[in-house]
């Protein structure tokens, strides 16, 4: 359920936990986020809203989406991101490995808004964005140095 | 963004070297409004591409209500790419890089009461406007292409 009201500190808040799990899983590619307000880019009548959060990973920006909830938010932004380390790199990732460095797979993100953000290995849930090291190390898995 | 590239457009070592495209849908009117003077405007499904030998602008759009994908590629060298997508008079995303840029827009997101609601409606018209420049700072290429969405 999402509580529709939305203050300066809410949105403080939730974007500060949308940073940490989006740092926690691209924390390996060098990749940074921060986020800024610009009502410019919501191109709807409110000054500070939610709408108004644009995510900026270096040269790229694009709104956050937060007013649909951190979890889309969560989605969101790494979605893109993952765009961008594929694009600097110019190799999918993540790209999964098992101990003996065997291929297992790479993790994509939903092309639609999920109830919880989470990366996907062959179209079934992996783990909630945020705990991707984690989960992989949990696995038995290893994400293949970029 | 915008006022890097006013700022370098306004600039004595500014030189067009090329406009992408063929048409006058794929040039950016100086001073004028991306995509503003184009009277006729393709369907971005199921995908418009706009190609000849300075570069290659594409949108892909599978169907009524489907993501987007776009993508720039100039071919003249150049050492920044700056780009900005819009969806009508919206930005919707924008880049400042230094390869060639490309990107996708999902069909959905939810709004503030968690409904699930189009990024875009039909008839909307998806546009791409960028500039590549040099390591000086001088611009290379300006590249534009817009499209409507179903």
């Amino acid at each position: 359920m999402l509580v529709e009201t939305w203050t300066e500190d809410r949105i403080a808040s939730a974007t500060q936990f949308v940073a940490e799990r989006i740092s926690a899983d691209f924390v390996e590619t060098g990749l940074t986020i921060e986020f800024r307000i610009d009502p410019q880019w919501s191109g709807v009548d409110v000054s500070r809203g939610p709408e108004s959060v644009v995510a900026v990973r270096g040269g790229h920006e694009f709104p956050l989406h937060l007013e649909g909830g951190t979890e889309q938010a969560c989605w969101y932004a790494a979605y893109q991101m993952q765009d961008d380390v594929m694009g600097e790199h110019g190799r999918p990732w993540p790209e999964l490995v098992d101990n003996s460095g065997g291929y297992v797979g790479v993790l994509s993100l939903p092309g639609e808004p999920p109830q919880i953000a989470a990366w996907e290995l062959a179209g079934q849930p992996f783990c909630a964005v945020g705990h991707l090291q984690r989960a992989c190390a949990a696995a038995g898995l290893k994400i293949k140095s970029l | 963004m915008r006022d890097l590239v006013a700022q370098r457009k306004s600039a004595h070592v500014v030189a067009i070297v090329a406009l992408l495209g063929l048409t006058p849908k794929a040039c950016v009117p100086a001073g004028g409004t991306p995509g503003s003077h184009s009277q006729t405007i393709h369907s971005c499904s199921p995908s418009y591409t706009d190609e000849n030998k300075l570069g290659r602008l594409s949108v892909q759009q599978k169907g009524p209500g489907t993501s987007i994908q776009w993508g720039a590629y100039p071919k003249l060298p150049a050492e920044k790419y700056i780009v900005g997508i819009y969806i009508g008079d919206q930005k919707i995303d924008g880049k400042n890089q230094s390869y060639a840029p490309h990107g996708s827009l999902p069909a959905r997101v939810r709004d503030k009461r968690g409904r699930s609601v189009r990024t875009y409606k039909t008839g909307q018209v998806f546009k791409l406007a960028g500039t590549s420049y040099d390591a000086n700072g001088g611009v290379v290429q300006k590249f534009f292409i817009k499209c409507r969405l179903v």
